[in-house]
C-alpha cells in the first residue's frame, strides 16, 4: 500500500505522521488515531454533515466547511485544520460556542461540532464581505441549511448563530 | 460489592426479581472539571439552568457518547481491541447455506468467525426477557426469520480492516450462500393484542351510571374467545355493528396507512465489550436507553453453568445518547456486542455505520388502520370502529406494547359513547419495529385526525367546531379505559379557530394560492399517554460535607434534558440545585433491597410491581421529578433541618419545617442566624446525621405511599422503598414501609394507571400542482405540559417535534420488505428527514398553555407534541387541493398522481 507523510496543522499545533494511507478519511485520522472524538460520524457519505470541520489552504486564508467522512487526509496535506476542540482560545470558550449554550441550541448535541465549524467558516466569510443585516437569515440558511439534525428542529441553533452575527463587529453592513 | 451470577441465579429462583449485576459510571459533566477550557456554571439560580448540565462537554466535544470510546480510554482494559461486523441475510425466502468468504481479499479476511453452530455448542442461552425468540444468528439450513436477520459475527484486526471488508461485503460481493426457496410462512398475531370495548348508554344518570361495558371493569377482553367476559364483549361488538349499519348516523369510513419510519438518531449505535476470563467479569460500555434491560440480557445470555464462557459479574458502563427516540430502547445491539465481547481475543468494538443502523436498527411499525366513525346530525360523535394492524417484523421487542398503546389512544381526544377498537402487532418478515417517539399513538393520531376531518366535510360543519362538540374535559372518562383526559384539549381548540390562519383560511386560500401554488391550511388535535401505566423509578439524593447535592438514578439523557432536569429538581426544597447527576446508575440501589414479582406479596415491605423502567415514554419531568423530591424533602425533614436546629440551639418541636426557607442559599428562620447550605452539611457530616437518601417510587395512576419511620418520627410519603445514609458512610439503613397503599395488577388495570397530555397543531401549506412539492409555510403548536420546569426546553422538544412531524408527513418513507433497508442500501441520501429548510423555521408560533392551577403537574410532552403535527399538515394539503390523502407520507409523486387522476 502507498503511503504517504501526513503534514497539517490541527487546532493551531503542527501535526506530523509517517505512514499514512493516503485514502484514510479524514475522519477515521481525528476520532479513531488521534483520539480527536468531537468531530462527529453521522451518516458516512457527506450528507448529514455532522463531521465538519474548519479547513484553511494558508494562514489567513479562507475558511471552508470540510465534511471529514468522505475527505482522504491526502486533501488536507498541509493545510490548516481546525476542530471543535480547537475553537476555544486562551481558555474561553468561542461566542458560538456561548451562544449554542445559551440558546439551548442543542439537545442530544451530536450534531452540534458540526454546527459550530460550519458557523465557524461562515463568521470568517461574513469578516470579509459583511452583508446586509437582511440577509442574515439567508446567510445562515446557507452555510447550515444541510446539516442535520433529529433532536431540536434547528430553531435555536439558527437564533445563536444570528445573536453571534450581530454581536460580532463587521460582519454586518449599515445598510 | 458486586452481586455474582449465582447469587442472581438464586434470588432469581426465589423471587422471580430481575437483578442487575452491573456498576455503571457517568461520563458526563463533572468529568470536566479541571480542563483547560474554563466552564462556564450552567445554573441560573436555584430551580433555573442557564444552559444543559451537559452543555459544556457537548459544545466544547468531549468524550461522553459511546461511539467516542475505545479500549484505551478505559481504565484496566487491553489497549487494542478487535472490531466485530455483523454479516446480515438479505433474503427470507431461501434457506441458508452457510457464508464463503472466498472471494474476499485475503488481508481483508475476518480472524475469526462466530456462527448460530458456535452459540449453540458453547451454551449460549436465550436472553428470555428481552429476546426470548432466541436465534440471535440463523442456523445454516434454515430460512432467515426476517429479512436482515444477522447469520455470523466477522472478527477483524482493527477497524480500518472491518471497513474495507464491509465495503466489499455489503456492496459487491455476495457472501451468503442460497439454498432452497421456500414458502414463506404465514403472518401471525404477537400476543396478547389489544381488544376494547366501550359501551356507554344514553339516558339523563350519571355516567358511571351509564357505563355498561368498559375496559376498566375487570380486564382485558378478547371477544372471540371463550369466557363469559368475552361473550358479553362479543355483544358489544354486535350491538357496535348493528349500529353502525342502522343508517342513523353519518359515517366515515376509511383506510388509513402510515410508513416504515427509522428514527435516525444522529450516533449510529456503536458499543465496547470485554470479557475479563480472568475475572470472569463481562465488561460492556453502550448508549442505550434501557441500561438495566441490556445488562440483565447479557447475564442471561451467559447464565448456563455448563457453557462455555464463565461469567459472574457484568460491568456496564452507559452512555449520553447522541439521539434515541425510543430507537435504543431494549435494542438487541446488546446481544450482539455481548457475544462478540465473549469470542473476542480481548476488548472488541462494534461500531456501525448509517447503513448498517438502517439495516438493522429499531423502527416505527408501518400501520394500517381501518376506521369507521359515526356521527349523529348535531355533530356529536357516537362510535369507533378502529381495527390497527402494526407490522412488527421479525422480532418481538415491544411491539405488543406499542399496539397496546396504539389501542389506548385510538379514540383520540374524543369522547366517543361506543367504541370497538382491536389494535395487533404482526409477525413478518420484515425488519422489528418497536418503541419509537409517538410509540403507536402517532400513527393512530394521523387516521382519527384525518377521519374527523373527513366527517366534517360530509357534516358541511367547520372541521375545529366538529372537534369542539367532542374533545374530552378535564377529568372525563376515556373511552379506551384511562380515568382522566388532559386539560386544555377545548383551549387550544378555542384558540386554533379564533387564529388569522383558521378563521381566515378561506380568504388566505384565495389570495395565496397563485398560478401552480395551492394555499391550504390544517389543524390537529392530539393527546397521548405519558408513562407507562406502571413506572418504577430509583433515585439517590447526597449531600457532602461543601454542600454539594448529588442526583444519582438510573435514568439517561438522551438529549431530552433530563440530567438537567433532575439537577433542577432539588432546589425546591433544599435551596440548591444538584451539581452533578449521575446516570445510569443501578449498583447503588441494590442496597435497598427491593424485591419485584407480578404476584403481589403484600407482607414483604420490600415488595414491588416493578423495580426499573427505561428512560422512555415522557416521563423524566412527572415520574423521575417526583422520585428526586421525595428524597430531597426527606434529607431535609430528618437531616438538614434537625442540623440546622441544632446549629440555631434549637431543641425538639419550637421550629416546625414550615417556619423557615431557602433564600439565596441560606436557610432562613424568623429572628435567626440564616445557616448556609455548606454549614449545614457540614455539621450534619460532622455530627453523623443524615446526608443521603434514596429511595424507590413506583406510580400507576398514583404513587405507592407508605408510612417510614425515621429516628423515631413517623411520616406518611409517597415511595414504596425508602433508605438513609449517615455522615461519610457507604452503607444505607433500609426504612421498612408500613401500612402501604399497595397495587396488585388488578388494581392498576382497573384503575389504568395512564395519564394524559395534550397538544395540536395548526399549519399552513403551499402544494404545487406542477410538481407536488408540499413545503409548510407557517403554524402554531399548542401544548398544554402542566408546570413547567425550564421554558427553553421545552420548547425545544416542540421545535424538534415539529421538524419530525414534517418528516412523518411529507419525507420519511422505508419499503417495508424485500427493497427496504435490510438490503443495506438506505442511507441520508435516499432517506430524508426534515431540514430547516423543511421546517417553516421562524414561522411556527409555539403556544404553551398556562398551568390549569398552582399544583399542575409537570406532564410528559415529547411525545404528544410530536403526534399532531403529520395530520394537521396532511389535512392542510387536503384543504389546499381538495385531495385526501390516507396514506403516509404524502410525497410529490402521490400529489401529481393524485392530481392527474382527478383531472382525468
Amino acid at each position: 500500500m502507498e503511503t504517504m507523510t501526513l503534514e497539517l496543522t490541527l487546532n493551531n499545533q503542527r501535526l506530523v505522521r509517517d505512514n499514512v494511507d493516503p485514502d484514510l478519511k479524514l475522519n477515521d485520522l481525528l476520532r479513531e488515531d488521534l483520539g480527536m472524538t468531537g468531530t462527529k460520524f453521522g451518516c458516512g457519505i457527506a450528507v448529514c454533515r455532522a463531521c465538519t470541520v474548519a479547513v484553511q489552504r494558508v494562514p489567513g486564508g479562507h475558511l471552508e466547511p470540510v465534511r471529514t467522512c468522505t475527505t482522504p487526509v491526502s486533501a488536507v496535506q498541509g493545510k490548516i485544520v481546525t476542530t471543535v476542540e480547537g475553537l476555544a482560545q486562551e481558555g474561553e470558550l468561542h461566542p458560538l460556542q456561548k451562544a449554542f449554550l445559551e440558546h439551548f441550541s442543542f439537545q442530544c448535541g451530536y450534531s452540534a461540532p458540526g454546527f459550530l465549524m460550519a458557523s465557524f467558516c461562515l463568521l470568517d466569510k461574513l469578516k470579509r464581505s459583511p452583508i446586509p443585516k437582511d440577509k442574515i437569515d439567508e446567510a445562515i440558511l446557507d452555510a447550515v441549511g444541510q446539516h442535520v439534525c433529529r433532536c431540536t428542529g434547528y430553531v435555536r441553533y439558527y437564533e445563536a448563530i444570528r445573536d453571534v452575527i450581530l454581536a460580532t463587529p463587521g460582519l454586518v453592513t449599515s445598510s | 460489592m458486586e452481586q455474582t451470577r449465582r447469587e442472581f441465579l438464586k434470588t432469581t429462583a426465589l423471587s422471580g426479581a430481575v437483578i442487575l449485576l452491573s456498576r455503571y459510571d457517568l461520563w458526563g459533566s463533572e468529568a470536566y472539571a479541571g480542563q483547560a477550557i474554563k466552564a462556564a456554571d450552567w445554573q441560573a439560580g436555584p430551580g433555573k439552568a442557564r444552559f444543559r448540565i451537559d452543555g459544556f462537554a457537548k459544545v466544547t466535544g468531549q468524550k461522553i457518547y459511546a461511539r467516542d470510546f475505545r479500549a484505551r480510554d478505559l481504565p484496566g482494559w487491553p489497549q487494542e481491541e478487535q472490531v466485530v461486523y455483523i454479516l446480515r441475510a438479505t433474503f427470507s425466502d431461501h434457506v441458508f447455506e452457510g457464508i464463503d468468504l472466498s472471494e474476499l481479499p485475503e488481508e481483508l479476511k475476518p480472524q475469526k468467525i462466530v456462527t448460530q453452530e458456535d452459540l449453540q455448542r458453547d451454551g449460549i442461552h436465550i436472553a428470555e426477557t428481552n429476546y426470548p425468540e432466541g436465534m440471535y444468528l440463523v442456523p445454516k439450513g434454515s430460512a432467515p426469520d426476517h429479512l436482515g436477520q444477522p447469520v455470523a459475527l466477522l472478527f477483524f484486526k482493527d477497524l480500518q480492516t472491518m471497513k474495507a471488508a464491509r465495503s466489499q461485503l455489503m456492496f459487491e460481493l455476495d457472501p451468503i450462500k442460497k439454498g432452497a426457496a421456500i414458502t414463506l410462512p404465514k403472518d401471525y398475531v404477537y400476543q396478547p393484542e389489544t381488544s376494547i370495548i366501550h359501551i356507554v348508554k344514553e339516558g339523563p344518570e350519571p355516567y358511571e351510571k351509564r357505563v355498561k361495558f368498559a375496559q376498566t371493569k375487570g380486564g382485558p377482553v378478547h371477544p372471540e374467545e371463550p369466557g363469559k367476559r368475552n361473550a358479553e364483549a362479543m355483544l358489544g361488538v354486535e350491538l357496535i355493528d348493528g349500529k353502525l349499519k342502522s343508517g342513523n348516523w353519518t359515517l366515515t369510513q376509511g383506510t388509513y396507512t402510515t410508513q416504515l419510519i427509522d428514527p435516525m438518531f444522529m450516533e449510529p449505535e456503536s458499543g465496547l465489550g470485554w470479557l475479563d476470563q480472568k475475572q470472569k467479569t463481562l465488561h460492556l460500555l453502550i448508549g442505550t436507553q434501557s441500561p438495566q434491560d441490556d445488562a440483565n440480557t447479557a447475564a442471561e445470555l451467559f447464565k448456563d453453568l455448563e457453557g462455555r464462557f464463565k461469567v459472574e459479574t457484568i460491568d456496564f458502563t452507559s452512555c449520553y445518547l447522541g439521539g434515541g427516540f425510543g430507537g435504543r430502547d431494549t435494542s438487541i445491539f446488546c446481544v450482539y456486542l455481548s457475544l462478540a465481547a465473549a469470542y473476542a481475543e480481548g476488548p472488541v468494538r462494534i461500531i456501525y455505520d448509517r447503513f448498517e443502523q438502517f439495516q438493522s436498527g429499531i423502527k416505527r411499525h408501518p400501520a394500517t388502520m381501518d376506521m369507521t366513525l359515526a356521527t349523529d346530525n348535531k355533530g356529536q360523535f357516537q362510535a369507533l370502529r378502529t381495527h390497527a394492524v402494526l407490522n412488527g417484523g421479525g422480532r418481538p421487542n415491544l411491539s405488543k406494547y406499542v399496539a397496546q398503546v396504539a389501542g389506548l389512544n385510538a379514540t383520540g381526544p374524543y369522547d366517543f359513547p361506543l367504541a370497538d377498537i382491536l389494535s395487533q402487532a404482526v409477525h413478518t418478515r420484515s425488519l422489528g419495529a418497536g418503541s419509537m417517539r409517538g410509540y403507536g399513538a402517532s400513527m393512530l393520531a394521523f387516521a382519527i385526525e384525518s377521519s374527523v376531518d373527513e366527517a366534517a366535510r360530509s357534516l358541511k360543519m367547520d372541521a375545529i367546531d366538529l372537534r369542539q362538540r367532542n374533545v374530552l374535559h378535564p377529568g372525563w372518562a376515556i373511552s379506551t379505559g384511562a380515568p382522566k383526559a388532559p386539560p386544555g384539549l377545548d383551549e387550544m381548540c378555542k384558540k386554533a379557530r379564533g387564529h388569522r390562519l383558521w378563521s381566515h383560511r378561506e380568504q388566505l386560500k384565495k389570495t395565496e394560492s397563485k398560478g401552480d401554488i395551492a394555499f391550504g391550511v390544517g389543524f390537529a388535535i392530539t393527546m397521548k399517554n405519558y408513562g407507562t401505566g406502571a413506572d418504577a423509578i430509583f433515585n439517590n439524593v447526597a449531600i457532602d460535607p461543601l454542600g454539594q447535592i448529588t442526583v444519582t438514578t438510573h435514568a439517561v439523557d438522551m438529549g431530552n434534558g433530563s440530567a438537567t432536569t433532575l439537577a433542577l429538581s432539588t432546589a425546591a426544597i433544599l435551596g440548591a440545585n444538584a451539581t452533578s447527576v449521575k446516570l445510569g446508575e443501578i449498583d447503588l440501589f441494590k442496597q435497598l433491597d427491593m424485591v419485584e414479582s407480578f404476584e403481589p406479596q403484600p407482607q414483604n415491605p420490600r415488595w414491588t410491581p416493578l423495580l426499573f423502567m427505561s428512560s422512555k415514554a415522557a416521563t423524566t419531568s412527572s415520574r423521575w421529578v417526583h422520585s428526586v423530591e421525595q428524597s430531597s424533602h426527606v434529607l431535609f425533614e430528618t437531616g438538614l433541618f434537625p442540623t440546622a436546629q441544632s446549629l440555631w440551639g434549637k431543641k425538639g418541636d419550637t421550629l416546625k419545617t414550615a417556619s423557615v426557607h431557602w433564600h439565596d442559599g441560606h436557610l432562613i428562620a424568623p429572628g435567626l442566624r440564616p445557616l448556609s447550605l455548606k454549614e449545614i452539611a457540614a455539621k450534619a457530616h460532622a455530627d453523623q446525621r443524615i446526608t443521603a437518601v434514596m429511595n424507590h417510587a413506583f406510580f400507576s395512576a398514583k404513587w405507592v405511599e407508605g408510612d417510614y419511620s425515621i429516628d423515631g418520627v413517623t411520616q406518611r410519603r409517597p415511595v414504596d422503598g425508602l433508605a438513609i445514609r449517615r455522615g461519610q458512610g457507604t452503607h444505607y439503613e433500609i426504612v421498612d414501609r408500613k401500612n402501604p397503599q399497595l397495587m396488585t395488577v388488578e388494581s392498576m388495570w382497573e384503575g389504568n394507571g395512564q395519564t394524559f397530555g395534550a397538544s395540536a397543531c395548526l399549519v399552513a401549506v403551499t402544494v404545487n400542482r406542477k410538481t407536488g412539492e408540499i413545503k409548510v409555510v407557517e403554524g402554531v403548536h399548542y401544548l398544554a405540559p402542566g408546570k413547567v420546569l425550564q421554558r427553553e426546553m421545552v420548547e425545544g422538544q416542540m421545535d424538534g417535534a415539529f421538524a419530525m412531524g414534517v418528516g412523518h408527513a411529507l419525507l420519511e418513507n422505508l419499503p417495508a420488505f424485500e427493497d427496504g433497508p435490510t438490503t443495506g442500501r438506505w442511507n441520508l441520501d435516499r432517506y430524508h428527514v426534515a431540514l430547516a429548510g423543511d421546517s417553516a423555521l421562524g414561522k411556527i408560533e409555539k403556544v404553551i398553555l398556562s398551568p390549569e392551577s398552582e399544583t399542575a403537574p409537570a406532564r410528559g410532552i415529547a411525545e404528544v407534541v410530536l403526534n399532531p403535527v403529520a395530520p394537521a399538515i396532511a389535512n392542510a394539503v387536503t384543504h389546499a387541493i381538495e385531495v385526501r390523502f390516507r396514506d403516509l407520507p404524502i410525497t410529490a409523486e402521490k400529489v401529481r398522481n393524485a392530481l392527474d387522476k382527478s383531472r382525468s
